[in-house]
């Protein structure tokens, strides 16, 4: 570990200090809200991103640092979200039992799956995971196509949850999440992930079980988007599965396109990512009258602006900042040189 | 399973090691009684570990009888025996498609050799079946290779990559990592000692911090060997540890080959087309031709052999 000197700008560098502060941030955003300074559609978009964050750090996870493509986040959302409809709108029991089956199903359904597809790489797991996310959102769709959830079963701990109460437990889980994955990522599992995206024979020398870290992978993303599916439910409260484009290839495709749009290795870019799909559209271009009036121009300006990144920044959004920083570094560097010599030949 | 019992023993041994090191290097009392009792379960693992039931004789690391490696109708390596001492420079040699590195593969297990086989000593002083391991397993016994066209992690810093080296020597659990509990960063920081240690021998500090990508070759070969010796060695397998490395680098090599032999007391086997390095560090020659042995023996004897020179220059047409 790095030396802890306690100056403030050490400590801003410590990632769960960052975190809390993002946290507090969001959460000021709907205080703000509620005093009416900011528009409260725009703090419910906001949470709604949030959401779709929360399952692209799982994917961030899966897809930067073990480097296995998966298209079937859409089908793990939709366990998410019909887990909290017959838990707590078809029986009564509270968000918390809600909370555990989701992980539980997630958890095992990701171990199942995982195991049988993990076999295969690249291209292929997209395909195969495609398909099972289509088996999950028809199997969904046959059950039930409209799922509801009345205001008055959703509570946690005796608090109801409104949207607002939500926004908040949204943005709990999120830095969580967040916390939990950094965490991962400088810890020995990450470092083998990586190992393994980056040459699976290394990996294996070096004693790193593919098996096991590609199903580790696979689960945490399989659980982030069955969380992000149950945050859905808890916030929006219903879900058309027929006519709704959540369980369907859009949502797996918006994330990755998120994922790599952020940088695919960076948990922060995914923020970012996120927030220029789904955000950017719901916040800002929503209002614009040409855009109200031809919604397809919106899809269309996300488009542009994946190609442009895709051609121009391959590491993402996160490449560009980390190019400037290093620019200012190198700039900082050049200075102390300077100086250096300016010393040199003055004595 | 053999190897889960491994698991728990190399586990134990690293658990052990980790409280050695917090009392003796660090100073820390709280962890005496804990460094004794992991000691005491070590032995205890050590001792319950089953016969394997598999003699070698006195002195030899690896024995390799009759190992076959086909794919479809090409026989890679056919019937080639030999025997690794404990503590030798070995060289395998032969012309280009002879199957040195497919017997390499052979023995770290990635590829499952068609017949023949693998007797290992491994670090507990076991001899065990290597063909009955799985291919991450290998080093818990004690065997690491390098690559021929170098497997660095590019995407992370070099004292990264011998992190990723040392990833067997953390003992602790998925939540530890999640939540970052005092253990992992105990942990963390025995194994980054232990890391920066292998980069001073190596000569590689400077480098430490730099991202692997972009750095010159033969530094690039320097971290692959070191991140063999981050794994605590019994046997390191060196494939063309020369290959486009410089005759300045290449004398260097030499010197840092042997000085790992010394320094780490462990036994290398190596592949290398430089026959001036082979036959300088190496104390016994292999030399194999189309899967088949043609020669083994000291360096004077391999060169002397007809059938070596045969394969190497070919048949003169006066004879």
């Amino acid at each position: 570990m790095e030396n802890n000197t306690a100056s403030p700008k050490n400590i801003l560098k410590n990632p769960p200090v960052q975190i809390i502060l993002f946290g507090i941030v969001l959460c000021l955003i709907q205080v703000l809200s509620m005093n009416g300074v900011i528009s409260s559609s725009f703090a419910f978009a906001l949470g709604n991103t949030l959401i779709y964050a929360v399952m692209a750090i799982g994917f961030c996870l899966l897809l930067g640092y073990s480097g296995l493509a998966s298209l079937g986040t859409a089908g793990f959302i939709g366990i998410g979200t019909y887990a909290v409809y017959y838990i707590m709108q078809e029986n009564g029991y509270p968000l918390f039992l809600a909370f555990l089956v989701t992980l539980g199903i997630s958890l095992g359904l990701g171990v199942v799956v995982g195991f049988i597809s993990l076999r295969i790489e690249g291209i292929y797991l997209a395909i195969l995971t495609l398909g099972l996310s289509e088996i999950i959102r028809n199997v969904l769709m046959a059950i039930k196509p409209t799922i509801k959830l009345e205001l008055a079963n959703s509570r946690l701990f005796g608090i109801q949850m409104n949207d607002r109460v939500a926004y908040f437990l949204i943005v709990i889980i999120y830095c969580l999440l967040m916390w939990v994955t950094s965490n991962l990522i400088n810890s020995p599992t990450g470092r083998a992930m990586v190992a393994m995206k980056n040459s699976t024979s290394a990996a294996q020398a070096m004693g790193i079980s593919l098996m096991k870290f590609r199903l580790m992978a696979f689960v945490i993303a399989t659980v982030y988007a069955a969380l992000g599916g149950l945050l859905y439910m808890v916030y929006v409260r219903n879900l058309t599965t027929s006519s709704s484009l959540l369980l369907t290839l859009t949502t797996s495709l918006n994330i990755l396109g998120a994922v790599i749009i952020g940088g695919s290795k960076s948990l922060w870019g995914t923020f970012v990512g996120t927030f220029i799909i789904y955000g950017i559209q719901s916040m800002f271009l929503s209002r614009i009258p040409f855009f109200v009036k031809n919604p397809a121009f919106i899809t269309m300006v996300t488009g542009v602006l994946i190609v442009v990144v895709v051609m121009f920044f391959p590491g993402g959004i996160a490449q560009i900042a980390s190019n400037i920083s290093a620019s200012f570094k190198k700039r900082k560097l050049a200075g102390a040189a300077a100086a250096a010599e300016e010393k040199k030949g003055e004595e | 399973m053999a190897s889960v019992n491994y698991n728990k023993v190399a586990k134990l041994r690293y658990r052990s090691r980790f409280y050695d090191y917090m009392v003796e290097e660090e100073g820390d009392k709280s962890c005496e009684a804990a460094a004794e009792q992991a000691r005491k379960k070590l032995d205890e693992a050590v001792k319950a570990l089953p016969s394997t039931g598999i003699t070698i004789p006195d002195g030899i690391v690896l024995d390799v009888q009759d190992l076959c490696m086909y794919f479809g109708g090409v026989k890679a390596v056919d019937g080639l025996s030999f025997q690794v001492k404990e503590g030798e420079i070995f060289g395998l040699i032969g012309p280009n498609g002879a199957g040195k590195t497919t017997v390499f593969n052979c023995i770290t297990q990635f590829y499952k050799p068609t017949s023949g086989t693998l007797h290992f000593k491994n670090k507990f002083g076991q001899v065990i079946d290597l063909n009955k391991e799985r291919v991450h397993d290998v080093i818990i016994h004690g065997i690491v290779r390098t690559f021929q066209n170098v497997e660095v992690i590019r995407e992370v810093s070099i004292l990264d990559n011998l992190l990723i080296a040392g990833h067997r020597q953390y003992t602790s659990s998925l939540v530890t990592q999640a939540f970052h509990l005092p253990l992992l960063k105990k942990e963390e920081k025995v194994v980054r000692d232990r890391a920066l240690k292998v980069l001073d021998f190596m000569g590689l500090t400077p480098y430490k911090d730099f991202p692997a990508v972009g750095l010159p070759y033969g530094v690039l070969k320097k971290i692959e060997i070191a991140r063999t010796l981050m794994c605590d060695p019994q046997l390191i397998i060196l494939d063309e540890p020369a290959a486009g490395l410089n005759d300045n680098e290449t004398a260097e090599l030499a010197d840092l080959i042997q000085k790992i032999r010394d320094e780490y007391k462990c036994t290398i086997l190596l592949v290398e087309h430089d026959m001036g390095l082979v036959m300088d560090i190496c104390e016994t020659i292999c030399c194999i031709s189309f899967g088949k042995r043609l020669a083994i023996g000291t360096p004077e004897e391999v060169q002397a052999d007809k059938n070596v020179q045969t394969a190497y220059l070919g048949v003169s047409e006066e004879e």
